[in-house]
């Protein structure tokens, strides 16, 4: 892997179980491997991606295409079945708000409990605990438990932790347009200063305006499968909807 | 950063030993957020520990002392030495065996040591236990029985029948996630276990032909084990007994932490 390389997939692929959420029948679980291999579906096959360090990646398709698992496995929560996924930094994966969040406990445990999770050491939570607070705009209610706050608060407290990670690589999932019109300027500027200097992004949004005022490279997955990488965003986004139409029409 | 989705068997343990020290403020954390959220909101808070032992001793007390007419002043305390081990052991294995599944959005969120989830079940079962247990000294002053050194097997056992309990969680939590049978199984085996563990017996009541048997249950060897460090009564209790016990609980640690990381990262993707 070359030094300035933030991303490289090999050869990446992962397949689901078809039933999700259900339980395999006893006969499955005890069938032949060629029997069971009926019961996956791919959802990445055969993916090769480089992404250098500093670029700002805009992932797009259609629902079920393979960008929230693409996501997955560049933040090490899914392991690819065959294939390697390098990564050169520290990931942050923000696929939610107030992940970790405990709604009997105060605002202020939360962002303790939320940021070890996103994988801050204690001591730079408590350093960080102020700015936090200042930022989501919570100040009179931080001690109250978190079931009293309204949902937008909640998000508004969610967005005020990540907005404080400190990641070498930066994966958005949907996390966009939180809280009022003030609150909402404020996370876009912070999320623009999270996205400057050499941190590597990759966002999964169906935001095109989104693409087309942060990123610098556009893919776009399709069952699973890499059909368009292309570094001019407005180009990307075009192919996009011609694919679009053309399996619409097909 | 390159990652071993299925690390190799014998691996297991060093990972899991490496995840919890390297992740041990992560871990505090979450005990204390469940100690809080399941104290916090009550009047009473941590009394609760103790009281709950307090109750169910009086229970005992009226049901096999007054109404019964046993003459084992003994046996309150004895049962409820049985119940606060056994609870412990099954809340740790029952909650523990689950939290893959129940934690199945944090996990697809946010990457962290899934085998935290299992060790905080078992450290705030630990820290419940060990609570709880306050009751034994004061019920020992009250009932007129002398400390001894034997009392050194107390905490000996309440640490290693956690580990027990931590060991078969990780055993079963992947097992959990592909088959949700799995609790069923779980939950009438835990079932089962209660009454064949000596919770409501002590090995006194077994008869000498099935007691090597009954002492081959490492649960009903920790109760035993528990009942003689506070009764200072070896009789039923041997040092390879006690050997025997935490051999079994480092044995079944070892083995769940292997299969659990072994197979974890594959299971994960059936939440």
């Amino acid at each position: 892997m070359k030094s300035n390389t933030a991303i490289e997939l090999r050869e990446v692929s992962l397949s689901y179980p078809k039933e999700r959420n259900l339980s395999p029948s006893i006969k499955s679980i005890f069938s032949l491997k060629r029997k069971r291999n009926k019961h996956q579906q791919a959802t990445l096959s055969g993916l090769s991606l480089t992404i250098e360090k500093g670029e700002i990646v805009g992932v797009l398709g259609h629902n079920g295409a393979g960008k929230s698992t693409l996501l997955r496995l560049l933040s090490r929560i899914y392991l690819p079945d065959k294939g390697k996924v390098l990564l050169n930094g520290n990931v942050t994966l923000l696929a939610a708000l107030g992940t970790g969040f405990q709604r009997d406990l105060s605002g202020r445990d939360n962002i303790l409990l939320s940021g070890a999770l996103h994988g801050i050491e204690l001591e730079k939570i408590k350093a960080l605990i102020p700015s936090i607070i200042l930022f989501s705009g919570l100040e009179k209610v931080i001690d109250k438990p978190l079931r009293t706050y309204s949902s937008g608060m909640r998000a508004r407290l969610g967005f005020s932790v990540i907005a404080h990670l400190d990641a070498e690589i930066l994966l958005f999932d949907e996390v966009f347009a939180v809280g009022d019109s003030s609150f909402r300027s404020r996370s876009k500027k912070r999320i623009l200063e999270m996205v400057e200097g050499d941190t590597t992004v990759v966002i999964v949004t169906h935001n095109e305006q989104l693409i087309r005022e942060l990123c610098t490279r556009v893919i776009c997955l399709n069952d699973g499968k890499l059909m368009i990488d292309t570094k001019d965003t407005e180009e990307g986004i075009r192919q996009y909807h011609q694919s679009s139409n053309q399996k619409d029409e097909s | 950063m390159d990652i071993d989705a299925r690390p190799s068997f014998f691996r297991g343990p060093f990972i899991s030993f490496n995840s919890i020290l390297k992740n041990r403020s992560l871990l505090s954390l979450m005990v204390r957020r469940d100690l809080k959220t399941t104290y916090g909101d009550y009047y009473l808070g941590y009394a609760w520990t103790l009281l709950e032992p307090i109750f169910f001793t009086l229970v005992f007390y009226l049901v096999f002392i007054i109404l019964r007419g046993n003459p084992d002043r003994l046996l309150p305390l004895n049962i409820m030495l049985g119940i606060l081990i056994y609870s412990a052991f099954s809340k740790t294995v029952s909650q523990g065996s689950t939290q893959l599944v129940r934690n199945s959005g944090l996990i697809k969120q946010v990457f962290f040591a899934r085998e935290l989830l299992i060790a905080n079940v078992s450290a705030f079962q630990l820290v419940r236990l060990a609570l709880s247990l306050i009751i034994v000294p004061i019920y020992m002053t009250y009932m007129g029985i002398p400390i001894t050194s034997s009392i050194l097997l107390l905490p000996l056992a309440v640490v290693g029948i956690i580990f027990l309990g931590h060991g078969c969680a990780l055993l079963l939590c992947v097992a959990v996630v592909h088959v949700r049978d799995t609790t069923m199984v779980i939950d009438i085996s835990l079932r089962a276990l209660f009454f064949l563990s000596g919770v409501f017996y002590s090995a006194a009541y077994i008869p000498a032909e099935f007691l090597d048997y009954h002492l081959m249950n490492p649960i009903a060897s920790y109760i035993e084990i528990c009942r003689a460090a506070v009764l200072s009564d070896l009789t039923y209790i041997s040092p390879m007994i006690v050997l025997r016990c935490i051999s079994l609980s480092v044995l079944i640690f070892l083995i769940g932490s292997g299969v659990f990381n072994r197979y974890q990262n594959r299971a994960v993707i059936h939440l």
